[in-house]
């Protein structure tokens, strides 16, 4: 069997197989169980996968009540086990497909002898067997807020989107992705808010996917990305519930994926990967005041190493007069141009932090203080570096750690590097040059069709609300029109701008 | 895939054209002096070296040449590191070489985009490389002793605000003249003497460091400078001086014609505080000041003339009063308006008003 024969099969529609040959094929493995016994005249066979069934499951509610209530019913039919069985949606099928993939999924099979070709489908899966009960989201921690995260386990996720969003309108749309993994795939919107073009081109896109195992949203998030060859993180990938729904609300598009604790979420625009939770939940003014430090951040962040080096290569004129004792006293004892002095130490400082992400928290924490403290000392002390880029050096890593997406913080990571290379190929212009570059690159980005580059270009005025300014609350009921969501409000707009200066 | 490597092979090419300077490869020099001795100019160049920790020591470097142009690839023959004037923050001429005309060098720095306009000017009474010699000796880490005191006296003393920006700006300007920092060398130290000033390039004269108070007041807006002023006839010396504390003052001129003639009214309004005053001022009862005040504006009024006539008699005009009769005057003529200016009539008129004079009034 080829790895792709599930949809060469779909697509050919070979002749039905007999149920039988099925069974033959599932016995290879040892952990596929067949059970036959007789009772009440009937002869009963049933099926599972020992491995992914749960046992209680199995024989509080499946082997118990058959046994026990078939003789009192004689004349039983497969279609009839709903009445006898209690276990929701019990479905009976000839399609030998169909009940490989649900005994594969951890459903039980149930045949008579009088229905050969047919069986009944028991859902007794041991849902969350192996799997975390819950995650705290460390990895995109709140102080402020809920600190409940998504888990592997889809179902749960979607537990937790429909808590809070309590509206019929609430759609999720399953769908089953990779030939050997099977993952369940839900699609979730909003009915009226989302903007119909969208849903249609994310299910168009993940109906289109071919691929074997997914073993996590990230590789939804790169098969559906519109420009695979961009450093750029597309969608926004969260373990966030409250960043999922507000997402919801706003009229963009969860992906969720079975054995993934994230979502997907799209169409994103750049401004949203540095937009926090937390700034939900502060005042709008700390709110905005932190955000701008992000922003600040992240300028900083990728700027400053090529600065220095454009500076003490090319632009000495441009150094205050203060700062050029400090400087140059630091920069006497280097062997190394500018450029090989930063590009060492960046390396070092992405090495420290690949190490430390590779190894266990408590070794990394020791490796960080060995690497941070001892290190950077010793090649300031052995004349490796100047002290001043230590600090700028330390300062970009730790600005870079601002972004509250993961995905965005590596990819900030990364495009400080050419343009270390073109400050020191060609000074302050070459800086100007690798802006521009960038900001061409990020002005052809889409993501699901959408501008990444929203509000931004094109430029839409309204909805300037809610980027650099987190804007209060009375000013926030209108959605970013950019997504053209069908609705226009969040909630009512006169009611949130009323002031209450009476409280009668 | 080709178009990138393209690009990539364009950067590294290209990238080769530009020349670079890592800063701890060239030798910055900070100030310069220019002399003219015997017929040979001199250049002295002060450098900073970084010993200590941030501590810097000034040292010099000094050619000669009987060309100006030549001076710094001179110096750079004297150097282990090419010369880069890319920091210059103070050049000095001697008296001499002042004398002799400056716009060599400023026409050179006006072209050179290395060169930041916000460098200063200044001259030295004697040679330039005396009193850099003697600037870099009392001083111990500061290498930029001399225009430190220069931006210290503009901001906060009676200096008129210069750097090569204005001097510029008032050397091509047909309506006015530009005028300089002066420096006297005296014993082991450097003393801001007051302003050097120039017909066009030339040095013609100075005025002392009292009288530059009144430039600054007269140039515009002011909000610093102190002056002393004679109230009285009594006791030892400085018993019947006031000591005034420019907070703001402001300027007007009036170009009007009286007769045949031209005539220009200054308007100075000095809002100012006393610093110190003599203790028999006190006896006087009410009305403290009113008296004072009343000398105060005569004795302004009678030093700014003064000054007017100094200025007229040396046909030079650094107060910018041609640029500002421009301003009001249709087709002006600057030879005509410069042939009439040594006799013009120019009236000022200052008011004083004394704001507080310290705690407990």
């Amino acid at each position: 069997m080829g790895l792709f024969s599930f949809w060469k099969k779909k697509k050919k529609r070979p002749p039905q197989r007999p149920i039988s040959q099925l069974w033959e094929k599932l016995r290879q493995s040892s952990d596929f169980v067949e059970v036959s016994f007789v009772v009440g005249g009937k002869e009963l066979s049933i099926y599972y996968f020992d491995s992914l069934v749960d046992p209680q499951v199995l024989q509080e509610r499946i082997f118990c009540h058959l046994q026990n209530d078939i003789p009192q019913h004689p004349n039983v039919r497969l279609e009839d086990l709903q009445q006898i069985v209690p276990i929701q949606r019990i479905e009976v099928s000839e399609d030998t497909a169909l009940i490989e993939e649900k005994v594969l999924k951890g459903f039980v099979a149930v045949t008579f002898r009088e229905q050969p070709n047919k069986a009944a489908l028991m859902g007794a899966a041991a849902e969350n067997l192996g799997l975390r009960e819950n995650n705290d989201s460390e990895n995109e921690f709140s102080v402020v807020g809920p600190k409940v995260g998504f888990v592997e386990n889809v179902g749960v996720n979607l537990h937790l989107i429909r808590r809070q969003v309590v509206t019929p309108n609430l759609v999720f749309r399953e769908m089953s992705i990779g030939s050997v993994s099977k993952t369940k795939v839900v699609i979730a919107y909003i009915d009226g808010v989302a903007n119909p073009e969208v849903i249609q081109t994310v299910t168009q896109r993940l109906e289109s996917i071919h691929f074997d195992v997914v073993f996590d949203n990230a590789i939804l998030d790169q098969l559906l990305a519109d420009n695979s060859r961009t450093p750029f993180p597309l969608f926004i990938s969260t373990e966030r519930i409250d960043r999922a729904i507000y997402a919801l609300v706003s009229g963009q598009v969860a992906i969720f994926c079975d054995g993934s604790p994230y979502a997907v979420i799209g169409p994103a625009a750049l401004f949203d990967f540095f937009t926090s939770p937390e700034d939900y939940y502060l005042p709008w003014v700390l709110g905005t005041f932190f955000r701008l430090i992000r922003f600040f951040g992240v300028a900083f962040s990728v700027l400053a190493s090529p600065i220095y080096v454009a500076v003490l290569t090319y632009h000495y004129e441009m150094i205050p007069e203060d700062l050029l004792g400090p400087i140059i006293y630091s920069r006497s004892n280097v062997p190394f141009p500018p450029v090989l002095e930063v590009l060492f130490l960046e390396i070092t400082i992405e090495l420290l932090r690949e190490a430390g992400a590779r190894l266990p928290t408590k070794v990394a924490q020791t490796l960080g203080i060995v690497g941070g403290i001892v290190i950077g000392q010793a090649t300031v002390d052995a004349g490796l570096t100047s002290t001043i880029l230590l600090i700028v050096v330390a300062l970009a890593a730790l600005a870079s750690f601002t972004t509250p997406i993961f995905k965005m913080s590596n990819t900030i990571r990364l495009i400080r590097f050419p343009f270390i290379l073109f400050a020191a190929c060609w000074g302050g212009i070459g800086i100007i040059f690798a802006v521009c570059g960038l900001l061409i690159h990020l002005g052809r980005l889409q993501s699901f069709g959408y501008p990444y580059l929203l509000p931004f270009y094109p430029f839409r005025v309204r909805s300037f609300r809610d980027t650099f300014v987190r804007s209060p609350y009375s000013e926030t009921a209108e959605r970013p029109m950019f997504l053209r969501p069908r609705s226009r409000f969040r909630y009512d707009p006169n009611a949130a701008k009323q002031k209450r200066d009476i409280d009668e | 895939m080709r178009r990138g490597l393209l690009w990539l092979g364009a950067l590294l090419l290209l990238g080769g054209c530009a020349s670079s300077r890592p800063i701890d490869e060239i030798q910055i020099i900070q100030q310069m002096g220019y002399d003219f001795e015997n017929g040979r100019y001199t250049g002295t160049a002060v450098y900073p070296t970084f010993k200590q920790g941030p501590m810097t020591k000034p040292n010099m470097l000094t050619t000669t040449s009987p060309t100006v142009y030549d001076l710094i690839p001179r110096l750079s023959s004297k150097s282990a590191l090419p010369v880069e004037e890319g920091q210059l923050r103070l050049i000095l001429f001697g008296k001499e070489f002042a004398r002799r005309g400056v716009t060599q060098i400023t026409h050179s720095l006006a072209r050179n985009n290395k060169v930041g306009s916000h460098l200063l000017l200044g001259v030295a009474e004697e040679s330039a490389k005396e009193l850099l010699k003697t600037a870099a000796n009392t001083t111990l880490s500061d290498t930029l002793y001399l225009p430190n005191l220069v931006e210290q006296n503009e901001q906060s003393m009676n200096l008129p605000k210069t750097n090569l920006h204005l001097f510029l700006y008032r050397y091509f300007s047909p309506g006015s003249d530009p005028f300089l920092p002066y420096f006297e060398k005296k014993g082991d130290f450097v003393k801001l003497e007051g302003v050097a000033l120039f017909r066009d390039d030339r040095y013609v004269g100075h005025v002392s460091l009292r009288d530059s108070f009144l430039m600054k007041i007269l140039l515009g807006e002011t909000k610093n400078g102190v002056y002393q002023l004679k109230v009285g006839n009594r006791g030892k010396q400085g018993e019947d001086r006031v000591m005034l504390q420019n907070l703001w003052a402001k300027s007007k001129y009036e170009w009007k014609r009286d007769g045949s003639r031209h005539v220009l009214d200054v308007f100075v309004h000095i809002h100012a505080s006393v610093r110190d005053y003599p203790s028999w001022l006190d006896h006087s009862g009410q009305d403290l000041f009113a008296d004072v005040k009343k000398k105060m504006q005569n004795e302004l009024e009678h030093n700014m003339r003064r000054l007017f006539r100094y200025f007229q008699k040396k046909r030079i005009d650094p107060l910018g009063i041609g640029d500002f009769v421009r301003s009001v005057t249709r087709h002006w003529d600057s030879d005509a308006f410069y042939r009439e200016y040594p006799d013009l009539d120019i009236r000022p008129h200052v008011t004083v008003d004394i704001v507080h004079t310290g705690i407990g009034e």
